[in-house]
């Protein structure tokens, strides 16, 4: 196709690193897309909403199947390139793929260990140690989180790291970015997989909003930008259920990487949202689970929920310790929010304050921000 | 064909399709959903279907962000253009050549853009315009003019 309409365009040569380049890349987004979408799960959810099952289980395709379809159809290829070129996009996907499937299965054995753990460990109510335990509900701990937060809000510092798991072109762990978030001020860092930063950015009462890109080496500041989430308004509906309960999963969802220039929610909005979530019944507990080396209540979405969450609460001090959100038909995948609350010292607060690195030089927001990709 | 069969071929390049266009991932995953859930309702009827679902994800993608301009502006809403990010999970599977290639996609003008994205499809001149409400020629030209600036793209690239 392409090579007919070049044919009738009259130019024959001038584009044609450009086609090969295209050919590339958008073959190496359909294998990242095979990575990181699962189709069946997406398809399910489809024949859900109708009511139906679908039919027929999914057919083995077959490594690379996808991304060698793309462009078997595209009449794109030089013929002298062809060969090398499918070969290239076949090996990483094949790959990429069989690790995928020791991550899955890797996944799935840490679930049945974790509910071995669980059972081990003992439901609420019915404390391990054989100690009497007040029976904590869903209801009890919402309240007492809500009461927590509303306390360490103005006192203390969040400080949250978020990682990426299940990623098969990073196997094991990668650190994605480091968060903090005091009052109205925060800091966001984010890191490449191979652990250096890319963006800092963050805001602070003195400076305003700052940016720092670490690629291209520049610098921007901006006052009147980087102004906290505002909270959740009440959610209308019968009960409450409404936004504010499909909120729930953006206030702990991680921005992606990338300058946002506002920050994410505050603890108030994070609290509000806890309550309309349980009293929703879109949260449950689901019994306790260390955490940092502590036994911390576990809370999760029901089954049938959209976004799949799960929030571990300190027994303690009843704040939230970890976030763990899996996305919906994203195989595997599932990021970690691992949350520490800190008091207010000279060091900690030093946390919050973006560096601007020697030599870097200072430009417009526009020019700093741009560079995402 | 079986829907299932259909979204099994088409669900991913429909997503890529998007990003094509210029969507951020997280954007095209979700339209492409729901293009896909239209196109279950009405599968019975629907006649193309590969060109159908470009279709309704063009105009679902238009209505998004016609609507995301419609939103109330806030004090802290920033005053510059904010590009659309990659979602961390794609973003940490895309090679360096696929960021660029899409990089390179988003800076062509909008209508050069949305050809090129239904090339890399495999549809053919007519079948684009009959799409676009153009003429092939005029989708040819776009073509021509699209390769044109991604050379010019490489072109700038390769000498740094």
């Amino acid at each position: 196709m392409i090579r007919r309409l070049r044919d009738a365009s009259g130019v024959r040569t001038s584009g044609e690193a450009a086609d090969a380049a295209v050919r590339r890349g958008m073959a190496d987004v359909l294998a990242a897309l095979d990575n990181v979408i699962d189709d069946e799960a997406v398809l399910g959810r489809i024949h859900a909403q109708f009511g139906e099952s679908v039919p027929g289980a999914a057919p083995d395709r077959g490594a690379g199947t996808a991304a060698d379809e793309a462009w078997a159809r595209i009449d794109v290829l030089d013929s002298a390139t062809a060969t090398a070129t499918a070969a290239r996009a076949r090996r990483p996907a094949a790959s990429r793929r069989r690790r995928a499937t020791r991550l899955v299965a890797g996944t799935a054995a840490a679930l049945a260990a974790g509910a071995v753990a669980l059972a081990a460990i003992g439901m609420p109510g019915t404390p391990h140690n054989g100690a009497k335990e007040p029976l904590l509900t869903a209801a009890y701990v919402a309240k007492q989180v809500d009461s927590a937060l509303s306390v360490a809000e103005p006192g203390e510092i969040a400080r949250m790291t978020v990682t990426t798991t299940g990623s098969a072109a990073i196997p094991g762990a990668a650190t994605t970015a480091e968060e903090w978030s005091y009052g109205d001020q925060w800091r966001s860092v984010t890191y490449s997989s191979a652990g250096h930063p890319v963006y800092d950015e963050g805001r602070s009462g003195s400076s305003g909003y700052t940016l720092v890109n670490y690629q291209a080496r520049v610098w921007a500041h901006g006052s009147g930008l980087g102004t906290p989430a505002a909270p959740v308004p009440p959610a209308p509906g019968p009960r409450g259920c409404g936004p504010a309960v499909a909120a729930l999963s953006w206030l702990f969802q991680p921005r992606p990487p990338g300058p946002g220039l506002s920050a994410g929610a505050q603890p108030s909005a994070v609290a509000s949202a806890l309550r309309a979530a349980i009293s929703c019944g879109t949260l449950a507990q689901a019994g306790r689970q260390r955490v940092h080396g502590t036994e911390a209540i576990e809370l999760t979405t029901r089954q049938d929920s959209l976004i799949s969450e799960t929030i571990w609460v300190s027994p303690a001090t009843y704040l939230p310790v970890r976030v763990v959100v899996r996305l919906p038909g994203m195989a595997a995948l599932q990021r970690t929010a691992d949350i520490t609350w800190l008091r207010p010292t000279a060091q900690n607060l030093a946390n919050l304050t973006v560096p601007i690195p020697a030599g870097f030089r200072p430009v417009p927001r526009t020019e700093a921000a741009k560079i995402v990709f | 064909v079986e829907f299932a069969e259909f979204f099994r071929a088409e669900h991913k390049k429909l997503v890529r399709f998007l990003m094509a266009i210029g969507a951020g991932g997280d954007d095209a995953a979700e339209i492409a959903q729901a293009t896909f859930f239209k196109a279950f309702e009405g599968w019975d009827v629907i006649r193309a279907p590969r060109a159908w679902i470009r279709r309704v994800a063009v105009n679902e993608l238009t209505a998004a962000r016609r609507a995301a301009r419609r939103e109330t502006p806030r004090a802290s809403l920033p005053d510059v253009p904010v590009p659309v990010p990659v979602p961390t999970t794609l973003a940490l599977e895309l090679t360096e050549e696929a960021r660029q290639v899409l990089a390179a996609l988003r800076a062509l003008p909008p209508g050069q853009r949305q050809v090129m994205a239904w090339i890399i499809d495999g549809f053919g001149a007519s079948e684009i315009a009959r799409e676009l409400g153009v003429s092939p020629d005029s989708v040819r030209q776009s073509y021509a003019k699209a390769r044109k600036n991604l050379g010019r793209f490489y072109g700038r690239r390769n000498k740094r």
